[in-house]
């Protein structure tokens, strides 16, 4: 069990005054599970692997978005976008470890190629284990938000793998998880689905943290 | 002399490919709310025999594209040949003479308005509105991002409708390349108005699909939950007897989930929206419950596709596809059972109001 309740250095909550969410909005490092390539510049647009056709978002208008973005009053931090280095999280079954704490709601900075419905699993401090629904709506530009998701950033053209094309406008959308157990959660179990990619990832304290933990 | 079909407006769904984008502007320029015809019928069908590598391939049990689309209304659409694009595109000026804008396959490597223009070899469906015979170009309507209404030339359309869509490395698409584009097109015939549909019609027409869901045999063809079930395990048990057939298995998923997919997300579309119409809670979650198959379709798609020619080796993505048949399958009889309660409370209504439609649903 050991690898469930990591020792380890967590990110402080964002303060931030002119939001009700300030101290209660915990950036989750996701560096370490980060294995695809979705953001490429014109000298690597091959290595793309948003989805089969190896897509890609544009590097220039991902770096332009700096290292923290907010989206729908919720913070998080993006990869540093290079164009060499894994900068998402494809789904495939990874075991994210989170700061032990009670939460309301898990956010997501994310995409998929098409669609994914599928379940994740929330692992708590006292072994018990929940499983929430986990869909998130395709990236490709006219797609709708299919489960609700709040459209997060909207990029001006695609990369392909030999050149880049305007007017094909891909996003990437904020999707979050109901934490319904009232008990300190330490882990997501992300799902077994090729189609998902996770960006980022923030934690939401729940509002009552403080009382009792 | 010039031809221009006037009032047609895009329609884009991500679920579904160009056939369905293309016949439901048609349909929307006929004044019918697409999702209320496209969306009617779900089942599954499959005939191995007769699967091919295109985006618009679609499972045909009757042999008519109108009938295979929409088996509840009269949809009046079926493919042509013609031995060569100087007929072909005579054909399809015809048709528009006769105010019938048609549909054409292509091949994107010909087509300036689309990203695999002098790239990628890939067969296509493209609305074609207009024709100018004096500048010599087509219109065309392309409803899949980048979005274009414009002129092409027809020397040009003549290059791409006469394709053989070649299947070499480097620049063809994975699951699209390969089949020759051969002067194929869809005519549609002109509008027949189909009566308003009323409770009892809703009623009927899913008790038609739970009939077609529940069925089993039909020679040599898979239809119902039960030849989606059989038609996932045999794919997974051919794939594993040899690792030769194992990629065009893979690839093959992709292909002929492509079309399962739409009807699966269209319909749950159709029950969605009648759901609102009737103001009917069961039906509504008997939507949700078919719209969870449509997510969950995508995964059996993309291990396929990424199985055969992405990043994962190819028993793992039939390891994963071979996970997920349980669950998929209980979730259809979950979704049958469904929309079986929901049938049990729809009543006699007068007709049902469509919603974004004037008037009724058709």
């Amino acid at each position: 069990m050991d690898s469930y309740y990591p020792t380890r250095k967590w990110p402080d909550p964002w303060v931030d005054p002119g939001s009700a969410r300030s101290g209660r909005m915990v950036p989750i490092p996701l560096e370490t599970y980060f294995n695809t390539i979705a953001v490429t510049g014109m000298d690597r647009l091959a290595e793309g692997r948003l989805n089969i056709w190896r897509n890609s978002y544009p590097l220039e208008e991902a770096r332009a978005l700096g290292r923290e973005i907010a989206a729908g009053g919720m913070r998080f931090r993006l990869a540093p976008f290079d164009g060499v280095v894994a900068d998402n999280v494809r789904c495939m079954g990874q075991l994210v470890a989170l700061p032990p704490a009670r939460y309301d709601w898990i956010y997501m900075l994310c995409s998929a190629e098409r669609r994914v419905e599928d379940e994740a699993a929330l692992h708590f401090v006292d072994g018990a284990v929940d499983f929430v629904p986990f869909c998130i709506a395709d990236f490709w530009p006219g797609a709708r938000a299919r489960n609700g998701e709040q459209e997060a950033i909207r990029f001006s053209a695609i990369n392909f793998p030999r050149h880049r094309q305007e007017r094909i406008e891909p996003g990437i959308w904020r999707q979050r998880l109901p934490v319904s157990r009232e008990v300190a959660l330490t882990a997501l179990r992300l799902p077994r689905n090729i189609a998902g990619h996770v960006f980022a990832l923030t934690c939401l304290l729940a509002e009552d943290h403080a009382d009792g933990d | 002399m010039a031809i221009e079909t006037g009032g047609l407006t895009y329609w884009f769904h991500e679920s579904v490919s160009c056939l369905h984008d293309c016949m439901a502007m048609i349909l929307q320029w006929r004044g019918q709310e697409p999702i209320a015809v496209l969306g009617a019928h779900w089942c599954f069908f499959h005939d191995p025999a007769n699967v091919s590598t295109e985006e618009f391939y679609y499972p045909s049990r009757t042999g008519d594209l109108g009938r295979d689309l929409a088996p509840y209304h009269e949809l009046g659409a079926r493919w042509r040949l013609a031995p060569d694009s100087d007929a072909l595109l005579g054909d399809i000026c015809a048709s528009l003479d006769d105010g019938r804008p048609a549909l054409l396959v292509e091949d994107n490597f010909f087509m300036p308005n689309r990203p695999a223009f002098q790239d990628v070899h890939a067969a296509h469906l493209v609305l074609v509105t207009g024709y100018d015979s004096v500048a010599e170009t087509l219109q065309i309507m392309e409803p899949t991002p980048p979005l274009y209404h414009g002129p092409i030339s027809r020397a040009q359309l003549a290059q791409a409708v006469g394709s053989d869509n070649q299947a070499r490395a480097q620049s063809r698409d994975f699951f699209f390349a390969g089949s020759r584009i051969a002067f194929r097109w869809i005519e549609v015939d002109a509008f027949v108005p189909v009566p308003a549909m009323d409770g009892d019609g809703l009623r009927a027409i899913l008790e038609r699909n739970l009939d077609e869901l529940g069925a089993t045999g039909m020679s040599g063809k898979l239809v119902g939950i039960a030849g989606l079930e059989t038609y996932l395990h045999d794919m997974v048990a051919g794939a594993r007897r040899s690792a030769a057939v194992a990629p065009s298995l893979l690839g093959e998923i992709y292909t002929m989930g492509w079309a399962h997919l739409a009807q699966t997300a269209l319909h749950a579309e159709f029950l969605r929206q009648s759901g609102v119409a009737l103001a009917c809670p069961a039906l509504l979650e008997a939507a949700r419950r078919v719209d969870g198959l449509a997510g969950q379709w995508t995964a059996f798609r993309l291990f396929g596709a990424h199985g055969a020619h992405g990043e994962i080796p190819a028993a793992a993505a039939i390891a994963e596809i071979d996970n997920r048949i349980g669950h998929f399958i209980a979730d259809h009889h979950r979704a049958v059972g469904a929309i079986e309660q929901a049938v049990a409370q729809i009543g006699s209504t007068g007709p049902v109001p469509w919603p974004g439609q004037k008037g009724s649903l058709r």
